[in-house]
């Protein structure tokens, strides 16, 4: 295929104009972000689905489209497969470390490493996320730059920097929020544009008919692309047992575990139960939907080939390309280069905004600015974010001249992954875990995994009959995970049993089993988990004089002295005095902890903020102006309560 | 043993072994939420998800590969 020839003027005004719209719109949300709660956590007050609409974009990379299009030409159904194992983690997910990082008041995943283990464990934890981080927002760059470099000839480069900078606005202005909303909108758009996709490719195979097209479409596959699993350890480059243990296992408890993006994700939500309900809708609804958009253009891929719609010699990287041109008219075609955009630019802001938030919270603050202002880090966390990017675009031409740079961070990336995925599990399920087996099984783990890319039969043993073969970095590419999961394992459990474990009352709140501990201090008193019922009430805003005293959050940096784990001080709230009986249906007390927003639904939560319950008023609920001014609500206008903890 | 047999009983014998091993743990650790109602709700979501996943799964992996489709017309 020429990618040169696809592609016309309309498709280049439909992919600028969303361009400029999804920029315009993220930029639009930089007066959300007044503090750096705001900008890497959104204020903390989204709902459960925004949350998990924005995520199916992150889900979504910008190699996506045409990576699973090419699996799922070559071998059907079961491309999804890497998409379709999440669910066993969610337990864990939504009631282990979910409720433990957001009670905790953690900030990055590398903090998480120190209040559990010690600061050497955080260091390694650093640099690793970092250089996995960056190295990754350049991937997402490049591979961009090489898919539109295909399809409609432009320069990788050129396009790659583009579309960088453009993220890098939105971002640096809107910080989290804007991440939130413009992966909403690029959600709907990656959706939309995958299964327009599937249903455009059964018409055209029932000649305008839906149903005849999906029995042609299913009946060309073979019996094995129909299946939902590949064959068990063949071939090599795609078999069951490899992706199991690579994606099931260690890719899956990384992206949701460790992934510093989708944690900052999860810690926008308004509350725990919030976050699961986000998790639950994420993973039970939208990544299957995800995973079909991002392999139909492959699954249709046969019968098209079959009937003569696509040419036979398609290549399979090629698929989802040709298959969305022969469906669509111009500028349709302009929308599913968009797509491919958005899958890139909202992989990209997650990425760049949690750069930002590991470079300060755990290299500026601890090491360079200890105590200084929330409006200086806010600084320091834009200035990081535009850095960021830079360096993510200056790794396009490294990735173009080397390909072994491109290779050797997809290396990187699965020799770190099962040492730091069996660190955070002990290190949340197990108390005795050690700070010394962290920190040992982290480099040993790292430096078992790289030892087995010159040694690759180190790996045979674990290799459940998978053929040694594949050449440079591929041999075993997905049993891999296996071997460095138990390698790394035994590293923990053995320096284990010859370590000493941190004293109880340092891990309470970082490890399973001390909730109410994290709780209480969280919220800072015990906490109410009687189930209430949201309450829409008529607002009276208290004159600024007689405000209860929301100064920002420039406390939110500083230790919290009654926390032996180290961790930082609770935000500063607002107390909002309601009526008696609103207080008994939110089954509230004063003191409790509870969440005021506008009473739209559809807002989301991105009008509205945390508040405590003040003693109860006469008649109306009593709102402090500075609350009611992040609402956005005058006296008179009603407002929506619920309690939170 | 058939292949595509071995495949599924390792997906969700090894990936049961942690769901099913996960919610253990975290009943016995008390982590299941707070209120009895509303941790049932979750734990029958929870499981229900798990079916939901193993029944789609068991459906393409079974019977998808032995029959072709004929909607006799519908749409």
């Amino acid at each position: 295929m020429n990618g040169a020839t696809l592609g016309t003027n309309l498709d280049y005004v439909v992919i600028g104009l969303y361009f400029v719209a999804v920029m315009g719109f993220g930029s639009l949300f930089g007066r959300h972000s007044r503090s750096t709660r705001d900008f890497f956590f959104a204020g903390q007050r989204f709902s459960w689905w925004l949350v998990g609409l924005s995520m199916v974009a992150t889900l979504v990379g910008s190699y996506s489209f045409i990576k699973y299009s090419a699996m799922g030409y070559r071998h059907g159904i079961s491309s999804s497969l890497s998409y379709l194992n999440d669910w066993v983690w969610m337990p864990l997910f939504m009631f282990g470390w979910l409720p433990i990082i957001y009670f905790a008041r953690i900030r990055s995943i590398p903090e998480y490493f120190e209040r559990r283990f010690d600061r050497r464990t955080r260091v390694a934890a650093t640099v690793i996320l970092l250089l996995y981080m960056l190295g990754y927002i350049g991937i997402n760059f490049y591979t961009l730059g090489v898919a539109l470099n295909r399809v409609i000839g432009w320069d990788v480069f050129p396009t790659a920097a583009v579309i960088a900078v453009g993220t890098a606005i939105y971002v640096t202005a809107g910080g989290q929020t804007a991440v939130i909303m413009t992966d909403l909108l690029q959600g709907f758009l990656l959706l939309a544009v995958g299964f327009a996709v599937l249903i455009l490719g059964f018409i055209a195979l029932g000649d305008g008919q839906v149903g005849p097209g999906v029995e042609v479409f299913w009946n060309e596959l073979s019996p094995v692309q129909r299946q939902a699993l590949p064959r068990f350890n063949s071939p090599p480059s795609f078999n069951f047992v490899g992706i199991f243990w690579q994606d099931g296992f260690a890719n899956s408890v990384f992206f949701y575990f460790l992934n510093q993006g989708v944690i900052m994700r999860f810690l926008a939500v308004r509350s725990v139960r919030e976050g699961r309900k986000a998790a639950g809708f994420t993973v039970l609804l939208l990544v299957p939907l995800a995973a079909i958009a991002v392999s139909a253009g492959g699954w249709l891929g046969p019968a098209m080939v079959q009937t003569g719609l696509v040419p036979a010699d398609t290549s399979s990287k090629d698929i989802f390309v040709a298959v969305a041109h022969v469906l669509t008219k111009p500028g349709v075609f302009g929308l599913i280069l968009a797509a491919l955009c958005a899958a890139l630019m909202s992989s990209a802001d997650s990425l760049i905004n949690a750069v930002s938030a590991v470079f300060v919270n755990d290299i500026y603050q601890p090491f360079f600015r200890q105590k200084a202002t929330d409006a200086h880090y806010l600084r320091v966390a834009r200035v990081t974010s535009m850095a960021a990017a830079l360096v993510g675009i200056a790794l396009v031409p490294l990735f173009m001249s080397f390909e072994s740079i491109y290779r050797a961070h997809g290396a990187f990336t699965a020799a770190v992954t099962p040492a730091m995925v069996v660190v955070v599990l002990f290190g949340f399920l197990w108390k005795r875990f050690t700070p010394a087996a962290a920190f040992w099984t982290l480099v040993g783990g790292t430096v078992a995994s790289a030892a087995s890319f010159v040694w690759p039969q180190l790996i045979t043993p674990f290799a459940h009959g998978t053929a040694m073969e594949g050449g440079a970095l591929k041999t075993y590419s997905y049993i891999r995970a296996l071997y460095g999961l138990s390698v790394s394992t035994a590293i923990g459990l053995v320096v284990t049993m010859f370590s000493r474990p941190r004293d109880a009352a340092s891990v309470v709140g970082l490890v399973v089993g001390t909730l109410t501990e994290a709780m209480t201090r969280f919220k800072g008193s015990p906490p109410n988990e009687t189930t209430g019922r949201p309450v829409t009430l008529v607002a009276s805003v208290l004159p600024a004089e007689k405000d209860t005293g929301m100064k920002g959050d420039d406390d939110w940096w500083l230790p919290d002295p009654e926390d032996p784990t180290g961790g930082h001080r609770r935000p500063v709230r607002p107390s909002v005095r309601l009526p008696a009986d609103a207080l008994q249906t939110l089954a509230a007390e004063p003191g409790d902890l509870l969440f005021v927003s506008h009473p739209r639904w559809w807002y989301g939560g991105l009008r509205g903020a945390h508040a405590l319950a003040g003693e109860p008023s006469d008649k109306e609920a009593l709102v402090p102006a500075d609350l009611a001014g992040q609402m956005r609500v005058e006296s008179g206008a009603r407002i929506r309560v619920e309690k939170i903890l | 043993m058939s292949e595509r047999l071995l495949t599924y009983l390792y997906q969700y014998g090894v990936g049961g072994l942690v769901f099913f091993g996960s919610l253990l743990l975290l009943w016995r650790r008390g982590m299941l939420g707070g209120q009895s109602a509303e941790r049932r709700r979750w734990v029958l979501l929870l499981l229900l998800g798990m079916v939901a996943y193993a029944a789609v799964q068991g459906v393409l992996q079974f019977v998808g590969p032995l029959y072709d489709l004929d909607l006799g017309g519908v749409w």
